[in-house]
């Protein structure tokens, strides 16, 4: 069954540019129990998005959904507080900078204490029991020093699992992870992501894993949403859409990154797109994609819809699959 | 003869001001390396491993305790009167706080050539006009801030500054880290470019080993200020010898899930 499901999920933000569509029309369904990848360059809305399903967007955004549902609850028909309180009971997120998103002058133990109290309660040692358990969860196994210990003691790596250890606290059946391994070291990387696949199995956690790196991807997810300009280009399973993309975006994407492991010429040219993503405020007519795509001609300054094609859905009017018919 | 040779350059850095305790942090612990024109050599390993104190000891903006640099066999930290500016440039990660943000284009890039004073404001304006073609922009982008700029066209002022007194070498420090995929590629086609037309050599720190497979001819990988493996890069990455070597180019094959 579905755990969430997003229909036509828009975030628009007044700025003194005028209004800007963060993130457009965007439709979404998890799982229970199911990892999702989005990938996008930055600024494409992947951040705002990820907040907006996790209730932390702030009051000067606009959120709006044709259709929000959470566990089979309809989050568009409860009250303010009610759907806030469903959203924190089931979702935690966890962000790029673990060692900014703690608070500096609180100790580990204060931090995961709070978040404990909040949705558990308990007395003081059953609450310090649970934050050690928590800490032992997510590897950190000298729990008892760490506890009494403040953020810019830890490295960045152990921060985020303390980040992590915060949000299990709530037993969430979503956990959302922004970026969770971007600003750590590769050798670190890895450890991270084992780490949440192997607590995805145990507490049976759906996770959407937001990333700007394929490679990440292909070894963790099932499904694939990528988003350019506030939009979802091309979402499909993840293997097929890694090895064929249909949008040229997507392709783009994967063929502008030299793969580590093979052997190239000396001087060999990357492929990329001309120029760069346009900013939110001042977007092109038509397809956003448009005036950087090789394959654009005079159609493409007509919107294209997210259309379904084989199983994927793709928004481009000249989708790559022509060589497959022949 | 190489270009660019260091031979067991060592850097400490005092860390606490206790005169009785004084303590120091050693970021490199001898590091040496030859480059020759033309070549790329990059310099990978995790994020403090002294990389960046490296290259600021390469463009002269730092002096390192001990080593030598010679630059086409001159000894040139013994050099007082060496023109560094003329022949190591250095470009940084983040363009976004490299360029001074209340000058033009044209203010950033002239600023090298008056210091150098070897040319008029005839002959300035027509060298920027020159660089300015020759990394992908154009002349009347000269009279804009840099704020107008998309990050990747802020990489492009970058390298032209870097470019204006054409130097030998470029130490560039990470590049294109900030940058989306899409961009990062246009700007590594740019340096590719840059080498082949000027013989430019390349310092190039980089965290992605999969850039600097396809972008280097030899790799020098750093692990706590010590030089773990230096070589060419076929041979480094195909027939690691360290072990830190071996786990970092495990790490960076990609995410391989455990189970
Ligand atoms: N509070 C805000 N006010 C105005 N614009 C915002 C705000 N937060 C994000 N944005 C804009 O929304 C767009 C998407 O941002 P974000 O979701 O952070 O991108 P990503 O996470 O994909 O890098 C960007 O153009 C950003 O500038
Ligand atoms: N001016 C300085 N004073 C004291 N320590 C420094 C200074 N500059 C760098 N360091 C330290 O030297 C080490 C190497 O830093 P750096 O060269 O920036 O590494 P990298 O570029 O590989 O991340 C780090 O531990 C850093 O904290
Ligand atoms: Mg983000
Ligand atoms: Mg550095």
């Amino acid at each position: 069954m579905s755990l969430l499901q997003i229909e036509n999920l828009s975030v628009n933000f007044n700025t003194d540019e005028g209004t800007i569509c963060a993130v457009d029309n965007v439709k979404l369904s998890i799982d229970n129990g199911q990892v999702i990848g989005v990938i996008g360059e930055s600024g494409s809305g992947k951040s705002v998005m990820a907040l907006a399903i996790a209730g932390l967007l702030s009051p000067a955004a606009q959120m709006k959904a044709d259709l929000f549902t959470l566990d089979g609850h309809d989050l568009n028909r409860m009250s303010d507080t009610d759907r806030q309180k469903m959203i924190t009971d089931n979702i935690s997120i966890i962000f790029q900078e673990p060692t900014s998103s703690l608070n500096p002058s609180l100790t580990i133990g204060y931090q995961l204490d709070e978040t404990i109290r909040f949705h558990e309660g308990g007395n003081k040692s059953q609450r310090k029991e649970r934050a050690y358990q928590l800490l032992d969860s997510v590897g950190i196994h000298d729990a008892k020093r760490r506890y009494k210990e403040y953020p810019h003691q830890l490295s960045g790596g152990l921060n985020q699992r303390v980040m992590i250890a915060i949000a299990l606290a709530c037993q969430p059946k979503l956990l959302i992870a922004d970026e969770p391994t971007t600003a750590l070291d590769v050798t670190v990387q890895s450890q991270i992501l084992d780490l949440l696949l192997k607590l995805k199995e145990e507490h049976n956690m759906a996770l959407m894993l937001i990333t700007h790196d394929f490679s990440i991807l292909s070894e963790t997810t099932q499904k694939v949403h990528v988003m350019y300009a506030g939009q979802v280009v091309e979402s499909g399973r993840t293997y097929n859409l890694l090895s064929q993309p249909y949008h040229p975006y997507t392709k783009a994407l994967l063929e502008s990154v030299p793969h580590f492991g093979m052997r190239y010429k000396k001087g060999r040219r990357l492929f990329n797109l001309p120029g760069s993503t346009p900013p939110m405020r001042n977007l092109p007519v038509g397809c956003y994609l448009g005036p950087r795509c090789p394959y654009a001609n005079k159609q493409c300054v007509k919107a294209p819809e997210l259309t379904g094609i084989k199983g994927r859905r793709v928004r481009c009017h000249f989708p790559l699959i022509e060589e497959e018919q022949s | 003869m190489p270009l660019l040779s260091a031979k067991l350059i060592r850097k400490s850095y005092k860390v606490s001001n206790n005169p009785f305790k004084q303590r120091y942090l050693e970021v490199l612990k001898g590091i040496s390396f030859t480059l020759n024109p033309g070549q790329t050599l990059a310099v990978v390993g995790e994020s403090g491993s002294g990389k960046s104190t490296l290259a600021r000891i390469l463009v002269g903006a730092e002096q390192p305790d001990k080593g030598q640099l010679f630059f086409q066999d001159k000894d040139i930290l013994q050099d007082k009167h060496f023109p560094w500016y003329q022949n190591m440039r250095m470009i940084f990660q983040n363009p976004a706080t490299s360029l001074n943000p209340r000058a033009t284009i044209l203010q950033t890039l002239e600023e090298p050539l008056i210091n150098a004073g070897q040319l008029n404001h005839h002959q300035r304006l027509e060298r920027i006009a020159e660089v300015l073609e020759l990394v992908g922009l154009r002349s009347e982008h000269a009279q804009r801030y840099p704020h107008t700029f998309s990050g990747g066209q802020r990489q492009r002022i970058a390298i032209a500054r870097a470019l204006m007194l054409q130097p030998k070498v470029i130490v560039a420090d990470e590049p294109v880290s900030a940058l989306d995929v899409s961009v990062q590629a246009q700007i590594i086609n740019l340096l590719i470019e840059l080498q082949e037309k000027l013989e430019l050599a390349y310092v190039f720190i980089s965290h992605d080993l999969g850039l600097v497979q396809h972008f280097s001819d030899k790799v020098l990988v750093m692990h706590n200020g010590q030089q773990e493996e230096y070589g060419r890069v076929q041979e480094v990455f195909s027939q690691p010898q360290s072990s830190y070597t071996i786990e970092l180019l495990k790490a960076s094959a990609g995410y391989k899930r455990k189970s």
